[in-house]
């Protein structure tokens, strides 16, 4: 039971990142209807700005994040203006938008290795709270407390922007329906823009996050697996639903360390990927998701 | 004659893994046809390499045995993910392909018969330059003639519109279903002949990162006919090893390739020349 | 040679069918009219097995199609073309119709690869084959020709030939006749009665373009509201009174709202624009005004471009040709988002509400191109205004009604204090007694000095409600005027009617 519940904070924390990830996912497919398996990469390239400003700049744990965020939200508006505004100007398919991401993903990591290097990094110590808090057999680190507050923070200010302010209005009304949306006067490509930067920040944080959980765990590589298991919880929670990133995001977190303290962990990735593809193939708009596509 | 003989005895392994590279464009070029992206083809030409290896390796069965298991075996599968994956669209397919090449890998990793994370070694050395290019050269042959069938038409009507496809009577289901397995048994093939001449094989090919290479060979070649993704696979399967010095840069030609093509060039490097066969045949 | 049985199609709560009988007899050219979401497509839909019926059945020479999948229905001896023309673009007009003797092609993969001279016999035959075809339709000389580059009128007939291919008995045309001119309408016409005549064909066509109907067929059924209001020979169906109400909609016991005598400044200024979508023109040199205070509508059959011209105004459409001009300013091909802050509000089509949000947030959104500070003042006002909407005002706009989710859209469309409001269609899919409501609206709207450009196919209400009229027939002006003397014009029931 002691064992269930420690290893339930540990799936809360490791799912609250995937969270965080899955969202910045659902916002942009939300928005534009596209997969941006870029993401992956940005929260690398995130993880790795943290680095560099806690080791070069003696940045503090805020002023990395912060700092991080903006610099992977203003990769990300970059990003959508190289690779994938061209193919909206052609209405070019949907494919063609994976296509390009997977190739932004490339170009991404490859320039990381060369300005980082390959090896596998640590934040320093100096950066990283190790204090734990214990009890009833239970023990909290003040970390995992760290990841979460900040999860629960982001959350609630992206539900506050998107419910309560002007552009939160727009995002949604152009994600609803974009020819409307014109007409009501509301900038798509301003409203694409925000969207992107918001985005790439929260897939920044979330790679800033992972880097602080896990010991060496900061490289240009760190994405992949996050990417495809990104990919799945947001599959899982439906494409397109906020709430659903975060339950998907929350569920494979969970759900991994689950099957890692009483299953065979080798198998753990496979067990998360035939979960998806299980999922695609029985109910496509997963647990919450909207309908597929506004296909005339 | 002496200096061809010499020439490919440096470079065999490259001439050979360009012959498979080609091969393994088309294995995702025919899925394309039908408008499917597959990303498990990886994981399908791993199923088939395992397949082969296992039983030239611990049972001594001749090549061409172990060729045909290997990629019926492929070819099994893929019918096996493709059947329930025809309801989805585009990128949905993609992903959930995407998602059985993981499945296969990690399994790969954790059986006994497949070696887990080391794979297996010691494949007896079995392939040539014939066998490759052999086999290629058949491929190309059949491509070239499906193209021109009843079925090529079909693949082409239901990447253009299925709505209007399934409207002259063709039979969405069956034909991608076709589709699907040709790209196991060739995948298969590739994947066969491969662990022959490198003489070992591992989890790490049936990853998405291989999956995204032999992407990038068809994208590159262009899709209009199976040319493309032939020149694809052999030019960005030598190229890079005559660039060494941007060996550093591997991923981020690769990516940019994708980039620029799907941007820039959407039917691969060859579009204008093919275009003009194309009107020429009719 | 096909009967429909009381064939019943819903979606959800929504009967898009209901109960419909007709028989086509061998050799007929039959014609299936109806305005708009009337059922007509949803109908050709069921009955080439793209969609099963709810209940009732069609049989095809006497079999039942039933469950049948759509290609499994193509080789039983049907084939159909598409309203939204769906050719397969990349290929050559040639190859577009080999494709379509699919079905009629003999050989497998393995005879294809071994180049067996079995094969090569089927492939010269069904190239023949579809050459003739081609020439059979008049595009005999656009052989190789990529489809997706021919002119729309040819890609209309391609996609006739291709149908052919597949050498059925029963053949299902979809707005043959869409954004075509005159001279090309009557091209077709020529075309299906040929079709009729040499191939030993019968038709069953959907149209809106009432020459085209009224000139080929021999006998016409008529749906509304998913139901079959009537059926006969052109000249009854032309004539019953039933058809006549659907089409312009029926005389209200409303008394004519008071005219205003003098009419203001012009607002809008549309002059000699041409517009259309890719290659499909569908405006041609369209000029039109409203004034302050006026109440304009804009009426005429379903596919006569009201809806195109609504679009062009508020930059969802670039003009081709022409000027438009608001308050003297061109916004002629401006982006929608400029538009809309220069004082445009179009109430779209079909409503469009924003469904998974808040009928509250739904009115904001409207608001969204505004800078001042009393956007919740007219939000409060707003809901006092529209009581229903205030009582519903936290629920998804999309599981009101109809006529509730029209006074969303309307309200939506205040919330931006415009200077001009249009609005397509608001009666479409209301209750009489709703339509009656929003119209009460719209007179009130008007009276507060709102000027408004209304597009609608019901034309008595339309006419009774307008101050100007304009008819819109097949994309152009044909007739204009003070509304009421419209109102008991004959020719206004020709421009629909035929």
């Amino acid at each position: 039971m002691v064992v269930f519940l420690q290893q339930l904070i540990n799936g809360i924390s490791l799912g609250s990142v995937y969270a965080l990830f899955a969202l910045g996912f659902t916002l942009i497919f939300g928005v534009l209807e596209i997969i941006n398996l870029a993401h992956a990469a940005i929260l690398a390239v995130g993880a790795l700005f943290a680095y560099t400003l806690f080791t070069r700049l003696n940045a503090n744990f805020l002023e990395a994040l912060l700092g991080a965020s903006i610099g992977t939200g203003l990769l990300g508006i970059a990003i959508d203006r190289i690779a994938f505004r061209p193919l909206r100007v052609r209405q070019a398919g949907r494919l063609s938008s994976l296509i390009t991401s997977i190739g932004i993903a490339l170009i991404l990591v490859n320039l990381a290795q060369i300005l980082w290097g390959s090896e596998p990094l640590s934040y320093p110590p100096s950066a990283v709270p190790i204090r734990f808090i214990s009890g009833g057999g239970v023990t909290v680190s003040l970390l995992q407390i760290i990841v979460l507050a900040t999860t629960v923070l982001l959350l609630v200010g992206l539900r506050l922007l998107l419910t309560r302010t002007k552009l939160g209005l727009a995002i949604r009304a152009v994600a609803e329906n974009p020819a409307t949306a014109s007409l009501l006067g509301m900038p798509f490509d301003r409203v694409v823009l925000f969207t992107f930067f918001l985005s790439s920040a929260l897939g920044g944080v979330a790679g800033v996050l992972v880097g602080m959980l896990l010991q060496g765990s900061v490289s240009p590589f760190m994405g992949t697996t996050y990417g495809l298991k990104g990919l799945a919880a947001i599959i899982l929670g439906g494409m397109g639903d906020i709430t659903g990133a975060v339950l998907g995001g929350l569920v494979m977190g969970i759900g991994e360390i689950m099957i890692v303290q009483y299953l065979n962990s080798s198998y753990r990735d496979g067990v998360a990927f035939g979960l998806l593809f299980l999922v695609l193939v029985v109910r496509p708009t997963g647990l919450l998701g909207q309908q597929q596509g506004r296909e005339a | 004659m002496s200096v061809i003989l010499s020439f490919y005895a440096a470079y065999s392994t490259l001439i050979l893994f360009a012959g498979v590279a080609a091969l393994l464009a088309l294995s995702i070029y025919v899925t394309l046809m039908a408008g499917q992206l597959s990303l498990g083809n990886a994981a399908l030409a791993a199923i088939g390499g395992y397949a082969a290896a296992i039983l030239t390796r611990n049972y001594h069965t001749p090549l061409w045995v172990a060729l045909l298991a290997g990629s019926g075996l492929a070819m099994l599968v893929a019918v096996v993910i493709g059947v329930p994956s025809l309801r989805l669209r585009g990128v949905y397919l993609a992903i959930a392909t995407l998602a059985f090449g993981e499945v296969v890998r990690v399994v790969a990793l954790n059986l006994k018969i497949t070696g887990g994370a080391l794979g297996l070694v010691g494949i007896p050395a079995l392939v040539t330059f014939w066998h490759v290019y052999g086999i290629l050269l058949a491929a190309a042959f059949f491509f070239y003639r499906l193209e021109r069938s009843k079925v090529g038409r079909a693949f082409a009507a239901i990447r253009q519109d299925e709505t209007a496809a399934q409207a002259m009577g063709i039979r969405i289901t069956y034909y991608k279903v076709l589709a699907f397995a040709l790209a196991g048994l060739i995948s298969g093939l590739a994947g066969g002949l491969s662990v022959h001449f490198t003489y070992i094989i591992n989890p790490a090919q049936a990853s998405f990162s291989e999956a995204v290479n032999i992407l990038t060979y068809a994208i590159f070649g262009g899709t209009a006919s199976f040319f493309g993704p032939i020149i694809g696979g052999m030019v960005l399967t030598i190229l890079p090893e005559s660039l060494r010095f941007l060996r550093e840069y591997r991923l981020l030609m690769n990516g940019a390739i994708l980039v620029l093509v799907t941007i820039y060039l959407p039917n691969g490097v060859l579009s204008p020349r093919l275009w003009r066969w194309r009107r020429a045949r009719l | 040679m096909l009967a429909c049985e009381q064939v019943s199609r819903a979606f959800g709560g929504l009967a898009a069918v209901e109960n419909v009988s007709f028989t086509v007899a061998e050799g007929e050219i039959f014609g299936l009219i109806g305005p708009n979401g009337a059922g007509k497509t949803t109908l050709f839909n069921i009955m080439t097995g793209f969609l099963p019926p709810t209940s009732g059945r069609v049989r095809f020479q006497g079999e039942t199609i039933g469950h049948r999948s759509a290609d499994r229905v193509a080789t039983m001896g049907i084939a159909r073309t598409f309203q939204n023309i769906r050719l397969f673009r990349e290929m050559s007009a040639l190859e577009n119709v080999v494709v379509g003797e699919h079905a009629r092609t003999r050989g497998t993969l393995l005879a294809a690869v071994l180049g067996t001279s079995a094969h090569r016999a089927e492939e010269a035959r069904v190239r023949a084959r579809a050459a003739a075809l081609l020439e059979l339709v008049g595009l005999g000389g656009r052989a190789t020709e990529t489809a997706g580059s021919l002119p729309y009128g040819d890609q209309r007939r391609l996609e006739i030939a291709r149908a052919l291919a597949a050498e059925p008995r029963l053949l299902l045309l979809d707005e043959p006749a869409a954004g075509m001119n005159p001279a090309e309408t009557q091209a077709m016409m020529d075309l299906i009665t040929r079709l009729r005549r040499e191939a030993g064909l019968t038709i069953l066509l959907i149209e809106h373009d009432m020459k085209l109907v009224m000139g080929v067929c021999d006998r016409i059924a008529v749906l509304n509201f998913g139901r079959k209001i009537a059926q006969g020979t052109p000249q009854e169906v032309r004539t019953d009174p039933a058809v006549v109400e659907a089409y312009l909609g029926g005389r209200t016991t409303r008394r004519p709202a008071p005219r205003r005598s003098e009419a203001g400044a012009t607002v809008l200024a549309i002059d000699e624009v041409d517009a259309g979508y890719g290659p499909a023109e569908v405006l041609h040199q369209v000029s039109l005004q409203v004034r302050e205070g006026q109440i304009v509508t804009l009426i005429g059959a379903n596919g006569a471009g009201k809806t195109t011209l609504l679009r062009t105004v508020s930059g969802l459409v670039r003009p081709h040709r022409g000027r438009i001009r608001l308050h003297g300013k061109s916004i002629g091909g401006a982006r929608p988002d400029w538009i809309v802050s220069r004082g445009v509000a179009h109430v779209p089509e079909g409503r469009q509400v924003l469904a998974r949000m808040t009928v509250l947030d739904n009115l904001r959104a409207g608001a969204y191109a505004r800078r001042d500070r009393e956007v919740e003042r007219d939000l409060a006002a707003m809901l006092e205004r529209f009581p229903t909407l205030g009582t519903r005002r936290g629920q998804s706009a999309g599981t009101l009604s109809g006529g509730e989710q029209q006074m969303v859209a309307i309200a939506r469309g205040l919330m931006s204090r415009p200077r001009l409001l249009m609005l397509d269609e608001p009666s479409l899919g209301l209750a009489p007694i709703l339509v009656e409501r929003i119209f009460d609206i719209i007179h009130d709207l008007n009276a507060r000095g709102v000027p408004i450009l209304l597009v609608e196919q019901n034309a008595h209400l339309a006419l009774e409600t307008a101050d100007q009229a304009y008819v819109l027939e097949a994309g152009r002006v044909v007739m204009e005027g003070p509304a009421d003397r419209l109102l008991g014009d004959a020719s206004v029931r020709r421009a629909y009617l035929g």
